[in-house]
């Protein structure tokens, strides 16, 4: 088993301005998503992120406030999932409720550091 | 990873968090920031939806949203305050301890007086109450009521206006105030619930949101022992009650189906049991509202085991009482349509020709009129009149109705329309 990272970009209906309706039935079907995975024993850990923050380059010199991209681009959260490998690991992405708002998911090999 | 529990959020639970916050917020900073505290709202609950499935349904998600809420409306007055350089007493409030006001049922009802207070228009306080207490989108008003969202977001706009003109600080009304207060807060449910009630071609769904929402604004105030009385108890009969029928008025192909065919076994029996229960805590009055009166319409509808059962004289005998307090072209239409059921086609067409001016633009009454001519065998005027029924009818659902009725008068020679 190798784990992968799902790094969610946009996808969260930000720009259509959902109703608390939409909002709410997007969040549900969010969580059944994870819990699936969480119940075929494919998920790992993963945390949602805030859209603000700070760029810092330079040591610190130049700083500047996100967002960091074009709006849908935002990295919007993450997860770690256990995975054979890369195939199969996209394969579970397939279902993934970002992409009811055009958001995308980049899948990602961890290293690992076993030889 | 914890597991997301979809169990723990009702139906509809960000829309009612929603209107709640909302209140809560406007009673705390004045209804002048009105739109600042809608944007703060939406963004806890658009917070709300991207970090919950990752860790789980907060225990006590109401005070998540509200705390995030206020920071979030905290954080825009100082951005806002900063921008104009001058102090804004709410603004400059500490964030440290938040506390979420102990009755919270309270503010929602302070804002259901606020936007169906007589000084506001009666549709702005029917949008203003879908937008701000029942945390309907512009589009979902949009939907309700079949404009496009341009439209509902300028009629938006103009209620919004309006309500912070003329209400400044949300509040109760005292005993005395009650009185001429309440009323316009049962007509602007009555209203909420006949637009979503009303058959159409459109949105099914969201008019049967539109229904449930009137229904638990009543039920909002229902709760309050004050408000507690035999109009309210009457409206919230006379809206169960039709709303056990809601489903059976279209067939599966979208077909209307007129209560003589409805399989009343379908009805809903959840709504019914309600209906007759809020029905005989109604019925103690000595002076009788309309909403009783039509209630008890509804009443002798459902109670019935079989449409030929049902009670005409008792029905008569409401509709003329009604028309007295609360003469209308429709409640007419609708008193005439059970004067049939008693007197016949011949008197009735009598009574028909008798109200013709102010009925002319009425489809409704162009329908029933050939629905009596054509049981009287007068087959060329009844086509005639469906004609015009055609000409002024709006809604899809009746239009089909009408020509199945016109095709099925001309027999199957083919009728260009």
């Amino acid at each position: 088993m190798k784990k992968y990272l799902y790094l969610f970009r946009g996808g969260d209906g930000r720009n259509v301005n959902q109703s608390p309706q939409q909002m709410q039935e997007h969040m549900e079907k969010w969580g059944v998503w994870m819990n699936g995975l969480n119940e075929k024993g494919i998920l790992d850990s993963g945390l949602p992120l805030a859209n603000e923050g700070k760029v810092v380059a330079k040591k610190g010199q130049d700083i500047t406030d996100g967002p960091f991209a074009e709006g849908a681009e935002i990295v919007g959260g993450y997860l770690i999932v256990n995975a054979k490998n890369l195939e199969e690991a996209t394969n579970f992405s397939k279902e993934c409720p970002i992409f009811e708002y055009e958001g995308t998911v980049e899948v990602r090999e961890i290293s690992s550091m076993e030889m | 990873m914890p597991n997301f529990d979809t169990q723990k959020i009702l139906d509809h639970y960000f829309r009612r968090e929603y209107g709640k916050t909302v209140a809560m917020l406007l009673s705390r900073f004045g209804s002048d920031k009105l739109e600042l505290v809608e944007d703060a709202v939406q963004e806890a609950l658009f917070k709300a939806m991207k970090s919950w499935p990752y860790q789980k349904v907060p225990d006590k998600p109401e005070a998540w949203i509200y705390r995030t809420s206020y920071n979030q409306l905290i954080d825009t007055l100082r951005k806002e305050e900063r921008r104009n350089k001058h102090t804004d007493k709410s603004s400059s409030e500490p964030t440290g301890e938040i506390k979420i006001p102990d009755l919270i049922e309270d503010e929602e009802l302070k804002m259901v007086f606020a936007c169906c207070n007589p000084l506001i228009k009666e549709k702005n306080s029917i949008i203003l109450s879908l937008k701000l207490i029942g945390g309907f989108s512009v589009t979902e008003i949009a939907r309700a009521f079949m404009m496009n969202e341009e439209a509902a977001k300028k009629a938006l706009q103009r209620a919004r206006k309006e309500f912070k003109e003329k209400i400044k600080n949300l509040a109760l009304p005292t005993d005395f105030q009650l009185k001429e207060k309440l009323p316009r807060v049962l007509k602007v449910i009555y209203l909420m619930f006949n637009e979503g009630y009303k058959a159409s071609d459109g949105d099914e769904l969201i008019k049967e949101d539109l229904c449930g929402e009137a229904l638990r604004l009543s039920l909002i105030l229902i709760e309050k022992e004050e408000l507690a009385t035999d109009s309210l108890y009457a409206l919230i009969s006379l809206i169960c009650f039709k709303a056990a029928r809601f489903e059976c008025r279209t067939d599966m192909e979208g077909n209307l189906v007129t209560m003589e065919n409805q399989d009343r076994s379908k009805y809903n029996s959840e709504y019914l049991k309600w209906g007759f229960f809020y029905f005989s805590k109604a019925g103690s009055q000595s002076k009788r509202s309309a909403y009783f009166l039509e209630a008890a319409i509804e009443y002798y509808y459902n109670s019935a085991t079989a449409y030929s059962s049902i009670r005409w004289d008792k029905q008569l005998a409401l509709h003329i009482e009604l028309q007295k307090i609360k003469p209308s072209v429709n409640g007419y239409l609708h008193f005439l349509i059970v004067y049939h059921k008693i007197e016949g086609a011949t008197k009735t067409l009598e009574a028909l020709k008798k109200a013709q001016p102010q009925f002319q633009e009425n489809h409704l009454y162009h329908t029933f009129k050939a629905e009596i001519l054509q049981e009287l065998n007068e087959l060329a005027k009844a086509k005639e009149h469906l004609h015009l029924a055609l000409n002024l009818v709006k809604n899809n659902i009746e239009r089909k109705y009408l020509r199945q009725k016109l095709h099925s008068i001309s027999g199957n020679n083919s009728i260009s329309l």
